[in-house]
């Protein structure tokens, strides 16, 4: 077992009583850790926005975690770093063995920490996703080995040496969204495996559309479409780039529209991500996503 | 003669009462305080017992006195209780008294506390006798169907006399006994299906035939077992009052109780129960309490589902009790959790369901707009099957669907299930007021049976936010596969028929929808039989006679025709079933 682990959530303008609730979470599966011979455990919230109001949050939060976890921070950023920026600042203020990413609107199931770690410590694993829900992502993963194209970043835990080794997120992608594809594809290059453990259950506050779909903001169009840009460029498709484009010129909403019109800008300004080394030994972008997905769901 | 002058009859409430007293109480006489015409001395010559009354009336004493009987004027209501006692205590004369009778005399009295009080005073001065009483009951179906309408007759004798002062139902006489120290030792209420209230016989309250009183007593049937009951017939023991009790007043409830109580019902086996709870503790409103009725009798299944009940963060565990349910149907977890839930609501998740961060929530919205109301939200559907791995029971194989209608709707519902149990929670209040439980005997569809049922008496508030996921299951872990179609479809035509067999209220606006499915049948009926009349004249007609031969050649003999005569003739089977499914 890794005798500590990090655990690290970038928050920004959240509701108090969700992260109360996530501390509580997050002691009750740590608890569990530690049983399983986790010797320290830290838990530390990165605020993006307000600085007052994680820090206010500071005793509340500390009070849930009394007891688990061995060192509790609220750390208020004063920027906006986005997720992967806020994930790295904080991975940078300690040297746990595990660094446990979380995101705000999660509540991680008490067997959580103890299945992801039990899945980290396989072989030339350096990162493992858990399994979401109420609403399980698609992604497909290999049911024997666990291996899978990328983690999602709402429940990601790393090896610290993986994490390092690839120095961590690249906070490009701002505020988020395929940051964590991005560093998953990166690891594989790396030649560490990335999985995904279907036991470790998180919830996930995603809500269901009237349509039967699964809700998105007009935010995450844009941050989404714009990262897959971003991924595009940084993983040598520059046809999927072309199509995507062309498809927003044609059929986009403002979202997409807006995320079309900062690349170009970024672009034109010559700020565009470098081509990743190899990339086609690990990119994998069908139909629309960056894995084969078991199934669809409608949005 | 007095008008409370009857015949015994073993069958009256005064033989039934004496069949009682000699049953419950032990030897010694029967002390009956207002005994009227001394009516209740005449079964026990036949019982062997002594009788000694009191009256105040003096000419009942008199003709009491001149058929030989023990009585003796006496005016209860005399404000000097003790000296009542010590006149009556004087008339035992030391003999041992098996019981103190007050028959039909309670409701004539003004303060029934004081007169509990009084009475358990006098027991315990004649050396524990008991008390049986007879009182009328005002929650009579003859009353309530009446009073629904208007009406509150007053009569020479009977339910309604009108020289009562004081009414009774059958909670209040149960919480008056008990506050008073009194134990109850037997009931034998007396029922009676046609009373001196029948009147006037064509009111549509009280006429049997109408559909009125048919729905009436169909709800007066719910709340208790009184709906027939003519008097409360009871034997109780006087125990004297504990400091500890009080009178609880059914008007206040000061207790703090969360808004929903969640019945998660599971039978141990399955580690999927820990999404279910995740998602329950993941909530954004978590004034909530948590039931986990394990149907289990194996202990090392209840201890395994309490050992993942403890894992859980501590605010939340304490929100959490564990039942063990160890035998019984489907439904047994679920009356387990109307039985004990505490919340104004109650909810529930199968341990194979899960629910979105503002399950609660929604519900509390639809009670908050329509208080005391079934409370629905949404409800996706999805498709699991079990893994290959074998890491985790089952994982979706498809995203989701929305197989259930938006819409509430009751007449819908009486057909086929459009709500599955995770999307809609029910309020105690209506649970504990018309005893609201599944029905045990049903091998599948408990959940849909009681929630017509409900849905039916109180309304439903309605959200159009999804909120759950009702996990399907292709390959056996669900109901659905695991039990016989037959089954299936012979409960539920059962149910149907049988809720069918009373009145039902419709919400507002339900008849129309019916009423155009009626018309839109009828238009696709008649388009059948003119395009069926259309073929049917082709086929007679000449020039189809002449081709015969051309057609016997090519070997297409009539084949056009048939196969368009098939067509119509599924046509006309869809209509059929579409009626059906509608």
């Amino acid at each position: 077992m890794f005798p500590s682990v990090g655990v690290q959530i970038v928050t920004y303008h959240n509701d108090p009583q969700q992260l109360i609730r996530l501390a509580e979470g997050i002691a009750a599966t740590m608890a569990q850790a530690r049983e399983a011979g986790v010797e320290q455990v830290s838990v530390e919230f990165g605020d993006c926005g307000d600085p007052a109001s994680i820090e206010s949050l500071h005793s509340a939060l500390a009070a849930e975690l009394d007891g688990v976890a061995d060192h509790v921070a609220t750390v208020a950023f004063g920027e906006n770093l986005g997720s992967g920026g806020g994930s790295n600042a904080l991975a940078a203020r300690r040297n746990d063995d595990v660094i446990w990413v979380l995101n705000p609107d999660t509540y991680p199931s008490p067997q959580c920490a103890v299945e992801l770690l039990a899945t980290l410590a396989g072989d030339g694993v350096g990162a493992v996703d858990g399994r979401q829900i109420p609403i399980e992502h698609p992604k497909d993963h290999d049911p024997v080995t666990a291996d899978t194209s990328w983690g999602s970043g709402s429940c990601f835990m790393f090896r610290r040496q993986a994490f390092d080794a690839v120095d961590g997120f690249d906070s490009h992608f701002f505020p988020m969204y395929c940051d964590d594809v991005d560093i998953s594809w990166r690891l594989r290059l790396s030649g560490w495996r990335v999985c995904h453990a279907p036991r470790a259950a998180v919830f996930h506050d995603k809500r269901i559309t009237v349509g039967a779909g699964v809700a998105i903001s007009e935010f995450e169009i844009t941050s989404g479409t714009l990262a897959r840009l971003w991924m595009t460029r940084r993983y040598g498709r520059s046809d999927i780039e072309a199509e995507t484009l062309t498809w927003i010129d044609t059929h986009g909403s403002p979202g997409h529209r807006a995320a079309a019109s900062e690349f170009r800008r970024r672009v034109a300004e010559g700020d565009v991500p470098a081509l990743v080394p190899g990339a086609e030994r690990v990119a994998e972008f069908v139909d629309g996503e960056y894995a084969v997905h078991r199934f669809r769901y409608v949005t | 003669m007095s008008r409370y002058s009857f015949d015994f009859s073993w069958d009256s409430t005064y033989g039934i009462a004496a069949r009682m007293l000699d049953d419950t109480c032990g030897p010694g006489l029967v002390l009956d305080l207002g005994c009227g015409e001394g009516t209740f001395a005449q079964p026990f010559a036949e019982l062997e017992r002594e009788y000694l009354g009191v009256e105040l009336d003096p000419g009942s004493v008199d003709r009491c006195q001149a058929q030989g009987l023990d009585v003796h004027l006496i005016d209860l209501a005399d404000p000097d209780t003790d000296a009542v006692h010590d006149r009556l205590v004087e008339l035992v004369g030391g003999r041992p008294v098996a019981a103190v009778a007050m028959l039909d005399v309670i409701e004539h009295l003004v303060d029934p506390a004081r007169v509990f009080a009084d009475l358990g005073r006098l027991l315990e001065r004649l050396g524990g006798a008991r008390l049986v009483v007879s009182i009328p009951n005002v929650t009579h179906i003859d009353i309530a169907s009446k009073l629904l309408l208007g009406r509150w007759d007053t009569t020479s004798t009977g339910l309604l006399d009108s020289t009562h002062v004081t009414f009774f139902d059958g909670d209040h006489l149960e919480r008056i006994a008990r506050a008073s120290g009194f134990v109850e030792l037997d009931r034998r209420d007396k029922q009676m299906t046609v009373t001196e209230q029948e009147f006037p016989l064509d009111h549509p309250a009280v006429s049997r035939a109408t559909t009125l009183r048919q729905f009436t007593e169909a709800l007066r049937a719910l709340p208790d077992d009184h709906r027939d009951t003519y008097q409360f017939v009871r034997a109780y023991r006087f125990e004297g009052v504990t400091p500890t009790e009080s009178t609880p007043d059914p008007g206040s409830s000061a207790r703090t109780q969360p808004f929903c109580s969640v019945l998660v019902r599971t039978q141990g086996g399955r580690a999927s129960i820990d999404d279910a709870l995740t998602c329950l503790a993941a909530q954004t409103d978590r004034d909530v309490e948590v039931i986990v009725a394990v149907h289990s009798d194996d202990d090392d299944v209840v201890a395994s589902v309490e050992a993942r009940v403890a894992r859980y963060g501590s605010a939340f565990r304490r929100q959490i009790v564990v039942l063990r349910i160890p035998s019984g149907g489907r439904s047994a977890p679920l009356n387990a959790g109307l039985e004990m839930a505490s919340g104004r609501y109650l909810a529930f998740l199968d341990d194979d369901d899960v629910v979105t961060a503002n399950w609660i929530e929604e519900f509390r919205a639809a009670a908050v707009r329509a208080p005391g109301t079934v409370v629905r939200a949404q409800c996706v559907a999805q498709e699991h099957a079990s893994t290959p791995d074998g890491l985790i029971d089952f994982a979706p194989i498809e995203g989701f669907s929305a197989p259930y209608n938006p819409e509430f709707d009751l007449v819908q519902h009486r057909q086929f299930n459009q709500s599955p149990i995770c999307s809609w929670a029910v309020p105690m209040g209506a649970v504990r007021a018309f005893r609201l439980r599944f029905d045990d005997e049903l091998p599948v569809l408990e959940d849909w049976e009681f929630l017509v049922r409900a849905a039916g008496l109180l309304g439903v508030s309605n959200r159009s936010a999804f909120t759950s996921v009702y996990r399907r299951f292709t390959d056996g872990w669900g109901s659905t596969k695991s039990i016989d179609e037959a089954v299936w479809l012979e409960t539920a035509y059962a149910i149907r028929n049988r809720l069918d067999m009373t009145p039902t209220l419709l919400p507002a606006g339900s008849i129309e929808p019916m009423a155009r499915l009626r018309e839109d049948a009828a238009a696709m009926s008649a388009a059948y039989d003119a395009a069926m009349a259309q073929v049917e004249a082709f086929e007679r007609s000449r020039y189809w006679k002449l081709t015969a031969p051309l057609r016997w050649i090519t070997g297409r003999r009539g084949a056009s025709i048939s196969l368009l005569k098939l067509r119509l003739n599924t046509v006309r089977e869809r209509i059929g079933s579409e009626r059906r499914a509608n």
